[in-house]
């Protein structure tokens, strides 16, 4: 800690930085792999400590964490009878949209607000222990797998409640949850790094979140809008083609292909890019913290 | 008879293992230091639309040489002490041995598994008790479960916590949470020890039993690498040690001579 000094404030762009730039890009994906590699490797780690950080929150409560699907229950019931009399709809063709609605966009919406402290929050492991970084982020995602787990019950009760039985179609729910999982992973990667590096993002990603919570068909029904001829913010929303993945077959619906496409394409789009980004700061990491 | 006889499977399998070896070649680790000013988006974002003025605050970022060009070899079997005063680059040292930093300029090759004990709450849940402590830490270590559980009579023995194991972790002294903490760390002997100073927070019986430990490990020709601002430690267990300041090794060989250098 002694000699301080200010780097050059702008280097001169010449051919020897872009040969540079391309190495870093081959070292950037070796470093990229092995970190995602060495992460599901060690999926022992991420898995019990997903499920230890849950249960660190209600340990010392009887019904632990279906504390969550009461709360969200509750949530859902309000929502639902409040509105579905606002909007004149009946109970049964609002409330089950509204239900699986809500549990899928709450894993979404934690799963990306968590990205913003998965990195910080692990402070004290990243910087005594080399794991690689994704296991942090495979813990955060897991733990709210297991969150979704535990609202899946009201779900079921849904189902039970008002008689209707998705069949089959409910098997293309696991790839869809599939799909958005690894979605997740890459916008995780990205948001963590960018949140780590600028702290006041943090904030802005959980407003954005909150924008696009209204956006999205979940309070309310997606041809309330069509109707109005605002229906593209249906159509042009990723969020609601990432929602409609899990949440049409557990309605007993067929995903539509346009949902599928899009689900696949901002993988396609955004896992490299995430990967790039990951490739070559993954080492900057710990000195952010 | 010593009380590590129990251990012996663990460490004939660290034994068959490659023989562990640092090797830092003009290791420069730099750290860019970025206050809340530096670290917001505003800044950067302002700094671009405006260019100038600003602009030379948000890229001008103030880097702190922590390390500073250290080539050093560390073999199997040697007990090393970092010295130096506060901010002299120890922590920095050991930070870069386990991994976790990359170095800005140089390389270190590091054969063997490295165990650090730099931060004693690692992978140390409040709620959880001992034993559930043991196989958290143990995992976070790479270790089974089954490996662990295997483990846990001799932990619980080094311990000597006895019925606490039972009990949250939230209810232990520091001195407990020690005891706790490096009977896992140490109970499969670890190819390469890191050390922070923290020994002193356990009482005299423990610091012997610990002291002991730590000569076992380098006897089945591991690596301890400890850094302490108490040379009478450091003279009692270490073969060798580096004094570093400012960045640099200022000294390094024996333990008697660089002490000798350093007091002068």
């Amino acid at each position: 800690m002694a000699v301080l000094y200010v780097t050059p404030r702008w280097r001169a762009p010449s051919i020897v930085w872009h040969v540079l730039e391309n190495l870093a890009l081959k070292i950037g994906y070796q470093a990229a792999l092995q970190d995602l590699y060495g992460a599901l490797e060690n999926w022992r780690i991420w898995s019990v400590f997903g499920w230890e950080d849950i249960r660190q929150r209600y340990r010392r409560s009887v019904l632990g964490p279906f504390w969550l699907t009461i709360s969200t229950a509750i949530l859902i019931g309000t929502i639902g009878f409040v509105f579905a009399n606002l909007f004149g709809r009946p109970l049964d063709e609002f409330f089950p949209n509204l239900a699986v609605g809500l549990i899928v966009w709450t894993f979404i919406r934690q799963v990306i607000e968590g990205a913003s402290d998965v990195f910080t929050s692990q402070e004290r492991v990243i910087k005594q222990v080399n794991l690689p970084l994704t296991t942090h982020v495979l813990r955060m995602i897991w733990q709210n797998l297991i969150i979704l787990g535990h609202n899946a019950v009201i779900i079921v009760a849904l189902w039970l409640w008002f008689g209707l039985w998705p069949g089959m179609a409910i098997l293309q729910a696991v790839p869809g949850l599939i799909l958005l999982v690894l979605n997740g992973i890459w916008v995780v990667w990205l948001v963590a790094i960018i949140c780590t590096r600028f702290r006041d993002v943090g904030p802005i990603v959980t407003s954005i979140m909150q924008m696009l919570f209204y956006f999205t068909p979940i309070l309310w029904l997606p041809d309330m809008m069509t109707e109005r001829g605002v229906g593209f913010i249906v159509d042009y929303n990723p969020m609601a083609h990432l929602l409609a993945l899990v949440r049409m077959p557990l309605l007993g619906q067929e995903v539509p292909f346009a949902s599928w496409a899009v689900g696949i394409g901002l993988l396609a789009v955004g896992a490299p890019l995430a990967w790039y980004a990951m490739g070559r700061l993954r080492h900057r990491i710990a000195f952010w913290l | 008879m010593t009380v590590f006889a129990e251990y012996s499977p663990y460490q004939v399998a660290a034994n068959s293992a490659v023989r562990p070896r640092i090797v830092m070649r003009d290791m420069t680790i730099d750290y860019p230091i970025y206050s809340s000013q530096g670290r917001s988006l505003k800044k950067l974002v302002f700094s671009t639309a405006t260019g100038g003025q600003i602009g030379r605050d948000a890229s001008d970022r103030v880097i702190v040489r922590g390390l500073d060009g250290v080539t050093l070899t560390i073999e199997a079997g040697e007990r090393v002490g970092l010295i130096g005063h506060n901010g002299a680059g120890k922590t920095t040292l050991l930070r870069a041995l386990c991994g976790v930093y990359a170095p800005s300029r140089g390389t270190v090759d590091i054969t063997g598994r490295a165990t650090s004990l730099i931060d004693l709450s690692l992978g140390i849940q409040d709620e959880a008790t001992g034993y559930e402590n043991i196989r958290l830490r143990g995992l976070m270590m790479g270790l089974t479960r089954e490996q662990t559980d295997e483990l846990t009579p001799s932990i619980e023995e080094f311990t000597e916590l006895g019925p606490y194991l039972a009990v949250p972790v939230r209810t232990y002294s520091s001195g407990m949470r020690l005891r706790l903490a490096f009977a896992v760390s140490t109970a499969i002997s670890p190819e390469i020890l890191l050390m922070d100073e923290w020994l002193s927070v356990g009482d005299a019986a423990f610091r012997k039993k610990a002291e002991r430990r730590l000569r076992q490990v380098v006897d089945n020709s591991g690596i301890l690498v400890i850094a302490s601002h108490s040379l009478e430690l450091i003279e009692r267990l270490c073969t060798r040690a580096v004094w570093l300041d400012q960045g640099c090794v200022r000294a390094d060989g024996k333990v008697k001579d660089v002490t000798e250098v350093r007091k002068r």
